[in-house]
C-alpha cells in the first residue's frame, strides 16, 4: 500500500492540528446544541398547545446560552475580568440558582476543559448539598459518572480517577452518595481542576525542545517514530527498539543527520531508490526503474 | 555531488514522475505516483537536514522562523515516511543498523 503523500504535515503542525480538531469538535457540539434549541424554539412558537412547563423549560435552556453570551460580550467591552472568568460566573449563576438541572449541565460540561468544568460541577454538587436535596433528585436521569467524565478529553476511565481521589470504595460513584461523600467529591473535583502531573490524567505536552537542538535528540527520534507508524506493526516495533538503543547522539541535528544517511544493505525493486539513498549511492542512480 | 544539485535532480525526477502519472493514467500510474512521493519526500529530507546543519553552525539571528531543531524534526519525519513506505523486509534490516556502533537489544 502506498502511503498518502498528502497526509504529511510540516513539523510543529501536529499539535496545532490536534488543537484545531478538538476546538472544531467542541464547537460543532455546541453548534448542534444551539441549532436544535433554535428548532425547538421555532416549533414552540408555532405550537399553541405547548404545555407551559415545557415552554418554561425551553426558555430556561435558552437562557443558559444567552446569559453566557452576554457575559462574554460584556467582558470583551470592559476587558476585565477574563472571558473565562465571566463565562464561568455566568454558567455558575445559571446552573446553580433556580432549579438544578443536570441534563442542562451535561452539554455545558462537554464543551469545557477540565479546569473550568470541574469547579462548575463542584459548585453544582455543593448547591445540591446546601439545599438538602438527595443527589438522585438533583441529577434526574443523569449519573455522576457521566457528569464527571463529560468534560473535554475525559471519559469513564478518567472519571474513575476522580472517584478514587474522592475516596470512594470503588471506581464508580455510590448509587446514593451521602452529603459527606458529595462534599468529598466536590473537593476532589476542585483539587483535580488545576494542573496535574502526567501520571494522574495521562498525556501532557512535552516540554519544548530548545531551538538550537542541543540535547534534543529525543524530539527528533519521537518525530521519526511517529512518522513510521504504529508500534504494533513490525516496522513500528523495530523503530521503537532502535530509539531505545544506546549510541544515539544527544543533539537534534546530528541525530537527524544519522537518520537521513542511515545504513542500508539490502535491495528490493520497489525500495531501490531508498536503498540507494541509505547506502549513499544516490549519485549513481538518479532514475530508478 | 553537491547537495543542492542532488536536491534539484530529485525534484526534477519527482516532477517528471508526477507529470507522467497525470499524462499517462495507465496501470503504471500508481507506481509513478509512488515514485513522485518517494523522490519528493527524499528531497525534502535532504534539504531539511542540510539546512539544519547549516543553521546550527550559524547564530540564532540567521534562523528566521525555522530553527535547527524544527528542521531536524522535519528531516526525521520525512525519513520516517520513507521507512513507512518500504516493505518490512527491507526496512527492518536498515533499522537494525541504527544507531551505528550500538549494542543490539
Amino acid at each position: 500500500m502506498h502511503p498518502d503523500p498528502t497526509s504529511r504535515r510540516a513539523p510543529g503542525h501536529e499539535n496545532l492540528a490536534d488543537e484545531l480538531r478538538a476546538a472544531a469538535e467542541s464547537f460543532d457540539e455546541l453548534y448542534t446544541e444551539l441549532t436544535l434549541l433554535q428548532r425547538h424554539l421555532v416549533a414552540a412558537r408555532r405550537d399553541d398547545g405547548l404545555p407551559e412547563a415545557e415552554a418554561r423549560r425551553l426558555i430556561s435552556r435558552v437562557k443558559v446560552f444567552t446569559t453566557a453570551a452576554e457575559a462574554v460580550d460584556q467582558a470583551g467591552v470592559a476587558g476585565e475580568p477574563s472571558q473565562a472568568q465571566v463565562t464561568f460566573k455566568a454558567l455558575k449563576a445559571r446552573l446553580t440558582q433556580g432549579d438544578l438541572d443536570a441534563e442542562m449541565l451535561l452539554p455545558v460540561l462537554r464543551g469545557l476543559p477540565r479546569r473550568s468544568a470541574f469547579p462548575l460541577l463542584a459548585e453544582f454538587l455543593q448547591a445540591a448539598v446546601e439545599r438538602g436535596l438527595a443527589l438522585e433528585e438533583s441529577l434526574g436521569g443523569v449519573t455522576l459518572e457521566r457528569l464527571v467524565g463529560a468534560p473535554m478529553g475525559l471519559g469513564p476511565r478518567r472519571a474513575a480517577i476522580v472517584f478514587r481521589r474522592a475516596g470512594f470504595a470503588s471506581d464508580l460513584s455510590p448509587e446514593d452518595p451521602s452529603p459527606a461523600q458529595v462534599q468529598s467529591l466536590s473537593a476532589a473535583l476542585r483539587d483535580l481542576a488545576g494542573p496535574q502531573p502526567a501520571e494522574v490524567f495521562g498525556h501532557t505536552r512535552a516540554p519544548k525542545a530548545p531551538d538550537d537542538g542541543i540535547g534534543a535528540a529525543d524530539a527528533v527520534l519521537q518525530a521519526w517514530r511517529s512518522a513510521v507508524g504504529r508500534v504494533t506493526e513490525p516496522k513500528g516495533t523495530a523503530v521503537l527498539a532502535a530509539t531505545r538503543r544506546e549510541g544515539w547522539p544527544t543533539d537534534a541535528v546530528p541525530t537527524a543527520t544519522l537518520l537521513r544517511r542511515g545504513r542500508g544493505t539490502r535491495l528490493h525493486p520497489r525500495s531501490f531508490l531508498m536503498w540507494a539513498i541509505f547506502s549513499g549511492r544516490i549519485g549513481r542512480c538518479q532514475r530508478p526503474n | 555531488m553537491p547537495e543542492a544539485e542532488l536536491i534539484r535532480l530529485l525534484r526534477a525526477d519527482a516532477n517528471e514522475a508526477s507529470h507522467e502519472a497525470r499524462a499517462l493514467p495507465d496501470d503504471k500510474a500508481d507506481d509513478r505516483y509512488f515514485r513522485w512521493h518517494i523522490l519528493k519526500t527524499l528531497a525534502d529530507a535532504i534539504q531539511a537536514e542540510g539546512k539544519a546543519r547549516r543553521f546550527s553552525e550559524r547564530g540564532a539571528e540567521a534562523w528566521g522562523s525555522q530553527t535547527p531543531v524544527s528542521l531536524a524534526r522535519m528531516a526525521s519525519r520525512r525519513v520516517g515516511v520513507l521507512i513507512a513506505s518500504m516493505p518490512d523486509e527491507d526496512a527492518i534490516p536498515l533499522l537494525e543498523n541504527l544507531p551505528p556502533n550500538s549494542k543490539r537489544s
